[in-house]
């Protein structure tokens, strides 16, 4: 895992904050999109109930990796929902 | 720019996205054998189908200046029946001379079951008895991983595998490396949801780089849209990459690769080494 090269093979030429710009808001949209869907979720019949469904912890984990600070954050992201290798 | 699809099912797809297609200036779509949407009743409705693909599908495409090609084989969803699998498989020989058939095609699993993983195996003897190239599906979601690492893991200890005439198909961040670092070709499938997203592909071609890469839309009789990879086209260009670039993931490789089957008529603009020096 985290083994995806840390030096970019074709290398991004805009920078960073140009970056944060074009991005910033699809970024916040997904996260926001996500919100209101776990409100939808428990809004209705046996909502809280669901929360405890595996699907959702998992959503709870990925976050986790957003907060973690370690990079090849959507390989990690994809691992998580894998079934494991054995 | 020329652009060249590498996998899509236009027999799910209506004339419009020809029309779509060719005002993109796609030249050339590839249609690998696959699952119907429901269980096929018979082999003969494979046959059935093989036809379709094979010489129905390329004079609809003409009509529309693109050239149509196809992958014959009996795709993972079915494989599990091995009678039935088998049956089509008897009869798959009878297709690889036609003119526009590339090679075995999409191969692979599904729920990683042990007969899929069986008729795999068969399909790439016939694919090496035949001097065919090889167009493998990897399966979806939660099984992509362990799917992807058995069928690499037996294709690289089976001895008589060239990696340079194997594409391994909708690959994602974490199946690319294992990919990539053994020698094979990585296909990555834009599709809404449940595969890659235009930005993500080319987060890929930053990471790995644009050699041995391809990009496809694999449009089907789901949400899915041919005109995804021209947004990846437009995400290269929005990220300020070279127009050279884009030309070699999105015209040139598709002709590196499938050109190996010397029916395949699109000839690069560059050699590889050349394209392929970022
Ligand atoms: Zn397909």
């Amino acid at each position: 895992m985290a083994n995806t090269p840390t030096k970019p093979v074709l290398a991004s030429p805009r920078t960073a904050e140009k970056l944060l710009d074009i991005y910033f808001l699809d970024m916040r949209s997904a996260l926001l999109e996500t919100a209101a869907t776990l409100d939808r979720i428990e809004r209705a019949e046996n909502g809280s109930d669901i929360f405890r469904d595996p699907r959702i912890g998992k959503l709870v984990e990925a976050c986790e990796i957003l907060k973690d600070g370690k990079k090849n954050r959507a390989e990690q992201f994809l691992v998580l929902f894998s079934d494991p290798l054995e | 720019m020329k652009v060249i699809e590498p996998h899509i099912h236009m027999i799910a797809r209506t004339t419009q996205d020809y029309e779509r297609m060719v005002r993109m200036h796609t030249v050339a779509c590839c249609e690998p054998a696959f699952w119907a949407g429901y269980d096929r009743t018979s082999s003969q409705a494979f046959f059935d189908y093989f036809t379709h693909i094979s010489e129905f599908e390329p004079t609809r495409a003409a009509q529309y200046q693109i050239e149509h090609y196809c992958w014959i084989c009996i795709n993972p969803k079915e494989a599990d029946d091995l009678v039935l699998a088998r049956e089509v498989i008897s009869f798959i020989p009878e297709f690889l001379h036609k003119p526009t058939v590339l090679g075995i095609g999409e191969i692979g699993l599904n729920l990683n079951t042990v007969n899929e993983m069986t008729i795999f195996q068969e399909q790439v003897e016939l694919a090496l008895k035949y001097e065919q190239l090889i167009w493998i599906h990897t399966p979806h979601l939660k099984d992509k991983l362990k799917g992807t690492r058995m069928m690499l893991d037996y294709l690289k200890g089976h001895g008589k595998v060239n990696p340079e005439k194997v594409c391994f198909d909708h690959c994602e961040e974490h199946t690319l490396k294992m990919i990539v670092d053994a020698g094979f070709w990585a296909a990555m499938t834009i599709y809404p949801v449940t595969k890659n997203s235009p930005p993500r592909v080319v987060d890929a071609l930053e990471t790995y780089g644009i050699d041995h890469m391809l990009v496809d839309a694999s449009g089907d009789w789901g949400p899915s849209d041919p005109g995804t990879l021209h947004d990846a086209i437009f995400e290269m260009k929005k990220r300020g990459h070279k127009e050279e670039h884009m030309e070699t993931v999105f015209y040139n490789n598709p002709c590196y690769f499938l050109g190996q089957c010397k029916k395949f008529r699109p000839s690069p603009s560059l050699p590889k080494e050349k394209a392929w020096a970022v």
